[in-house]
């Protein structure tokens, strides 16, 4: 006896579903691993795909590439992986977030923080800040990237733009260390310290001479600056 | 020569004088306690490694600006002001090593109002810039000719009584320099064969400009590496990258021509001279600092001190103790002298070895340098008894 319609069509649907969640499975699991070997070009791929299946772009980010950006951190932290790897595995990153950036948008997906970030005026220095931004993003952050030698007051402009809950700068030089009390003397002056926290970090600074200017954050690595980001945001959002 | 040049001239031989006079109160010369490292005999008092041109500038009133960075007779009145108002038993003719040679390159080198020059654009975008890439020649291009200038002059004034330190950039470091550090990192992982061939073209440039200071008599020269960091690299990167252009220096130039891996970290030092690179002038050191790692604020550990001493003994080479200048900058001069006494009284005894004093931030007050020399040369009087 032929089978009911009705259940043919049941079945084919069961069998779309199940295809469509293979796929997704697929595409999210190749984001984690591009992610995880450091090929920007295999998560561009990806992140191409998973737009084409309308996957949540929200979904890609955070169990694909961040997902992998999470095994990253941690084989960083049992040194299987050095800086190269955490490089690469940035680059991939911001590969995905190009192609996932538009959708992003459309979703209104909440970030788990917006920063501002930047390397201070007179210093060129940007591996450390490169590889924050890199395990920033990696964690859901939003991060606006200043690049490198940033005046304060370019800082307070895009603060003022982009109304972030974190403003985070770097100095590797001593000399160029002052220009991190500059940053917060200016937030403070343009009125926006109450609703920015000021996160720094750089090789000459110490986590007592961070608390000595009053930033409300220091970080002695990439893997650490993601956690105090993390309080941070939690503290200015008040959950 | 104009009336400034004259007055800085004058200075110079008036300083030199007053060196001449504080060498000649202690037993031994600066020459004399380097060169007893080599023989293994004692010498009266421990070496001190310091030096900061930067520092001695600001001291005297010079602003770091571009005049500064092309003017080897300001270097000259620098170090041998640091000699004569701080102290040191060896002398560094130079501020900026690692933009010398990227800059002879064609790396783009900013020079700020009053700071130490900073590489601005890298020489080396593209793969294919290495077709256009040239080794220098170390008499006629960028600040090279003006680094050996400097050096002349400073042992026409005290060769014969302090050691001049002859420091260039060793080649992992001018690669990444010369790439920009970030995307030469991300180059070993991206793109290895590249990062092999610019390796090697700088590895000849080391050569050439490694000859060049060797045929002036200048040997060894010091090649300074501090981005070979094991904190950045993993071993097999190590020695893929790190020790490959080395073997071919050392196949061009023979051991004793250089000291490898200076100012870097113990990892990399103690890997290369594992590797059987470099000489008798081997110096292996420990720091409260590493590039991207320690800050140098922290002193320095007991447990990396026995470590670092008992290598040594086992790779035959010297032992240094680097206290870091941002260490000494925060601390009172009490603390200094009680720390360099821990230091001695760790490591002391054990001979050959050194007290370095490194990368002095600008504004560090005076007395905590003067504390520093003054507790070396009061707790490392041999024989050593603390």
């Amino acid at each position: 006896m032929a089978p009911h319609p009705k259940k043919c069509i049941k079945d084919f649907l069961s069998t779309i579903l199940i295809l469509s969640l293979m796929l997704k499975e697929e595409i999210l699991e190749g984001l984690k691993k591009s992610v995880i070997e450091g090929n920007p070009e295999a998560t561009k791929k990806y992140a191409k795909e998973a737009v084409k299946n309308k996957i949540s772009a929200y979904e890609a980010v955070m169990d694909g590439m961040s997902a992998g950006m999470k095994v990253v951190g941690e084989k960083f932290e049992n040194k299987e992986y050095y800086v190269s790897d955490l490089i690469m595995a940035g680059e991939a990153m911001k590969a995905g977030l190009e192609i996932l950036e538009p959708a992003l948008k459309a979703e209104k997906a909440k970030s788990v923080g917006r920063v501002v970030i930047g390397v201070v005026e007179g210093d060129v220095h940007d591996i450390g800040k490169n590889l924050v931004v890199a395990m920033l993003r990696g964690a859901g952050f939003e991060v606006h990237d200043l690049g490198i030698d940033v005046a304060a007051d370019k800082f307070v402009k895009t603060a003022k733009e982009v109304k972030p809950d974190i403003v985070a700068a770097s100095a590797y030089t001593s000399t160029s260390m002052p220009h991190l009390r500059n940053i917060l003397t200016e937030l403070k002056k343009s009125g926006l310290k109450d609703t920015v926290a000021y996160m720094i970090g750089g090789a000459p600074t110490t986590e007592d001479w961070a608390v000595s200017i009053g930033a409300d954050g220091w970080a002695g690595d990439a893997l650490e600056a993601v956690s105090v980001a993390s309080e941070l945001v939690k503290k200015m959002r008040g959950s | 020569m104009s009336w400034r040049e004259k007055i800085i001239d004058k200075e110079i031989d008036f300083i030199v004088e007053k060196i001449r006079l504080m060498v000649a109160e202690e037993k031994m010369t600066p020459l004399e306690r380097f060169a007893s490292l080599a023989t293994k005999e004692e010498p009266d008092r421990l070496p001190i490694f310091a030096a900061s041109n930067e520092w001695a500038a600001h001291y005297i009133g010079y602003q770091l600006n571009k005049d500064f960075a092309f003017d080897p007779k300001k270097w000259v009145h620098c170090a041998l002001k640091f000699l004569e108002r701080v102290g040191s038993d060896i002398c560094l003719p130079i501020y900026d090593i690692y933009n010398i040679g990227p800059d002879a390159m064609g790396a783009k080198v900013i020079f700020p109002e009053d700071a130490i020059p900073e590489i601005r654009e890298p020489a080396v975008k593209t793969p294919d810039d290495l077709k256009n890439l040239k080794v220098p020649d170390p008499h006629k291009e960028g600040r090279m000719p003006l680094l050996i200038e400097a050096l002349k002059t400073l042992r026409s004034k005290i060769g014969d009584i302090i050691p001049i330190y002859t420091i260039i950039m060793g080649p992992f470091s001018w690669a990444a320099n010369l790439r920009g550090i970030y995307n030469f990192l991300a180059d070993l992982k991206r793109n290895p064969k590249f990062a092999l061939d610019l390796l090697d073209i700088v590895a000849d440039a080391v050569i050439k400009y490694t000859k060049a200071l060797n045929d002036l008599g200048f040997a060894p020269v010091a090649l300074a590496d501090v981005v070979a960091s094991s904190y950045l690299l993993s071993p097999k990167q190590f020695d893929d990258f790190v020790i490959p252009p080395y073997m071919k220096i050392q196949e061009a130039l023979g051991r004793e021509t250089f000291i490898p891996g200076a100012i870097g970290d113990y990892d990399t030092q103690a890997k290369m001279f594992q590797s059987g690179i470099g000489s008798s002038f081997n110096v292996l050191g420990i720091n409260n600092y590493t590039y991207c790692d320690r800050t140098g604020t922290e002193p320095l550990k007991e447990e990396d001190l026995v470590k670092g001493k008992t290598m040594a003994k086992k790779l035959g080479t010297s032992f240094m103790a680097n206290i870091w200048g941002q260490w000494v900058q925060v601390h009172s001069p009490r603390e200094i002298d009680e720390e360099v006494k821990r230091v001695i009284k760790i490591v002391g005894p054990e001979w050959p070895f050194m007290v370095g004093l490194w990368y002095v931030p600008l504004g560090t007050p005076v007395e905590n340098l003067d504390a520093f020399i003054r507790a070396v040369k009061k707790y490392g009087k041999f024989p050593i008894k603390l």
